[in-house]
């Protein structure tokens, strides 16, 4: 709630718009013109409200995983842009529907676990993001995430996974620090490369790191359709150790602009 | 960034991914090295005249916990607490029987279920033996089944005396299920390493868990490979200590089909029904010596019985063995089984008893 207030407070006055071309990355302080949609087939879809808000939602999830997510335009500080993000999402009903017998039972169902309880995540992130050189874009970030949370999520209920692990390591633990750098970097034609670093702390936990690194190339001929083709690279401290994870990355994203004003 | 750069920007993360992942699943060649362990402190070992060799299924340090597979309970996924508390009194069975030379199935180091409590390890250090050899026959980074999630289960050797060349041996795999099944599903081995017992010629101890369930010959399949294995390092005129969990009973046994204490009844975990499996021993018990003969086995058949899935009951089958080729063979009533000792109900050792035998180190 505080993170919330504080970013009512520090939303300015300059306009931050994601320019023609770059609307496929979310990871930046810019945020996306007004009337502006993206979607995905894995991404969340994002909207321009205003000049000064984005938000998103993932339209599939949010059956099982009710989520939200709004970005909102801040002050410049010196010579970078700043946004402010703040998510939330309910994972109860995924975790409590993947608790089961056969196959798709990703989570035990033993009499001695606990049911999963009613939580509540959010993640409040402030973004900063500068120009460096030609066709350089950097972005830097730092969030606090908040579980809210009815009754005990147990260790067993976790799902020691890559990507997955280390934000169930945040529903136990109550709260987690993150930290990042994305790198957007334009190529000649039609290609941009998407690099980016995100450090997971989970402090007082048994096993409190985690890092995760993404490149993508990322193909838009016509600026309405991109295809994002990569890896994600993750290291983590799993219950059972330490341990490296290479994924593919794929997503077709289109966006869209609504008719009328920008 | 330099035009240079950018290329390395994406492919050197890549290289080191490719370098320090693991598959999904992971399969086997047929021939494969095993994994070698040292007990955090190696206790001092003397040369024997005899060699007290025990063979035990310790399901995976489950106790008498009722998983759901055997169908009379629902248990999943056990504590930590659990899992050492149980493994505590497994090894102080061990302390008791003290084996020079333990065969173990059903061994986990890094399962989900048994709470990743690296089990070979934690034996070694709490048993006074000093080396182990493993050999997953379950490894999976995630079943997405029932919850089980990670998996590393296994045959495992342990002993006072130090071991070399271990091999896994890769058995054949159950041809009745589906693709998707067999890729997530056990790949069985046998287990072989040298003993380093001081013997005139090289001593080997050889491990298997046979299939349980399979309904398509896979078991019988199994046992053949075993045999050959034991045939080959005879003929290499090599000597073996060996057993495991076959799965099956004597030639004699009496009863052979509903045991009374089998819960499930769907095909899937169905083990109750041997009434073909007469002769697949009888190779084994033919040309080596078994820790319990026929003849003593029969005179008694329920004190060498060493596997039920009730926890509750009494022990019902005789599926666990050791044989040798040792000249002489086992020495004379050393051949035991301690289902009296695995206790009942909560605090039962095993679904599996111990067999013990000893045999005269010949050439000493």
């Amino acid at each position: 709630m505080l993170i919330f207030l504080a970013c009512l407070l520090l939303i300015g006055q300059l306009p931050a718009q994601l320019a023609e071309g770059e609307y496929w990355y979310s990871g930046t302080a810019r945020l996306l013109p007004e009337g502006r949609k993206v979607g995905g087939l894995f991404e969340p879809l994002r909207y321009g409200r205003s000049d000064r808000l984005e938000w998103s939602v993932n339209p599939i999830l949010a059956l099982v995983i009710p989520n939200i997510a709004v970005k909102f335009a801040s002050n410049e500080l010196g010579s970078w842009q700043m946004a402010w993000r703040i998510s939330a999402h309910y994972p109860t009903l995924l975790l409590r529907t993947l608790t089961r017998e056969g196959s798709g039972g990703l989570l035990a169902p033993d009499p001695t676990i606990p049911q999963v309880p009613h939580l509540l995540f959010g993640r409040g992130e402030v973004l900063l993001s500068r120009r460096m050189g030609a066709g350089t874009l950097v972005t830097l970030k730092g969030g606090l995430a908040l579980a809210l949370k009815a009754g005990e999520f147990d260790a067993r209920h976790t799902i020691d996974l890559p990507v997955i692990y280390p934000r169930m390591a945040a529903y136990r633990n109550g709260y987690q620090l993150n930290l990042g750098i994305d790198l957007l970097q334009e190529l000649p034609v039609i290609v941009r490369l998407w690099v980016d670093a995100d450090l997971f702390i989970t402090p007082g936990f048994d096993r409190p790191l985690a890092f995760e690194h993404k490149g993508l190339t990322v193909l838009s001929r016509k600026g309405r359709l991109g295809l994002l083709v990569g890896y994600k690279l993750t290291w983590g401290d799993y219950p059972f150790g330490a341990q490296w994870h290479l994924l593919p990355l794929v997503d077709l994203q289109w966006t869209r602009q609504r008719k009328g004003p920008e | 960034m330099s035009a240079l750069n950018r290329p390395l920007l994406l492919v050197l993360p890549a290289l080191i991914a490719a370098l320090a992942c693991e598959p999904l699943v992971t399969t086997f060649d047929d021939i494969e090295g095993v994994t070698y362990y040292r007990a955090s402190s190696i206790q001092p070992t003397e040369a024997a005249d005899s060699l007290v060799v025990v063979t035990w299924n310790i399901k995976y340090g489950g106790g008498g916990l009722d998983f759901w597979f055997d169908c009379w309970g629902e248990r999943v996924l056990m504590t930590e607490k659990e899992v050492t508390e149980n493994l505590d009194r497994v090894a102080a069975h061990i302390v008791q029987l003290d084996p020079d030379v333990l065969l173990l199935n059903e061994v986990e180091v890094s399962s989900r279920r048994s709470a990743y409590v690296d089990q070979v390890q934690y034996l070694l250090d709490a048993t006074g033996l000093n080396y182990g050899v493993y050999a997953s026959l379950w490894k999976s980074q995630f079943i997405p089944s029932d919850g089980i999630g990670r998996m590393n289960m296994g045959n495992a050797i342990l002993s006072k005396y130090e071991l070399s060349d271990g091999e896994r041996i890769a058995l054949k795999l159950r041809s009745d299920q589906d693709a998707l099944t067999q890729y997530f599903y056990l790949h069985r081995n046998i287990l072989t390493a040298k003993v380093a017992a001081g013997t005139n010629s090289d001593l080997y101890a050889v491990v298997i868990h046979t299939a349980a369930f399979s309904q398509d010959g896979t078991k019988q399949d199994h046992i053949d490979r075993f045999k050959e294995e034991l045939d080959r390092f005879a003929a290499a005129g090599a000597l073996f200590v060996g057993g495991g969990d076959l799965n099956t009973i004597p030639p004699n046994a009496e009863t052979r089909i509903d045991f009374g204490d089998s819960k499930c009844t769907g095909d899937e975990f169905q083990a109750d029904d041997y009434t073909n499996e007469a002769d697949w021993l009888r190779p084994l018990y033919r040309d080596y010596f078994p820790a319990i003969d026929t003849l003593t086995y029969g005179a008694d058949e329920s004190a060498y019985f060493s596997h039920t899935t009730n926890s509750y009951g009494p022990f019902s089958r005789k599926v666990d063995y050791l044989f040798t080729n040792m000249g002489g063979g086992w020495v004379a009533g050393s051949g035991q089984g301690y289902n009296l000792a695995m206790g009942t109900g909560r605090e039962r050792l095993s679904d599996h008893a111990s067999v013990s035998a000893v045999i005269v180190v010949s050439g000493k």
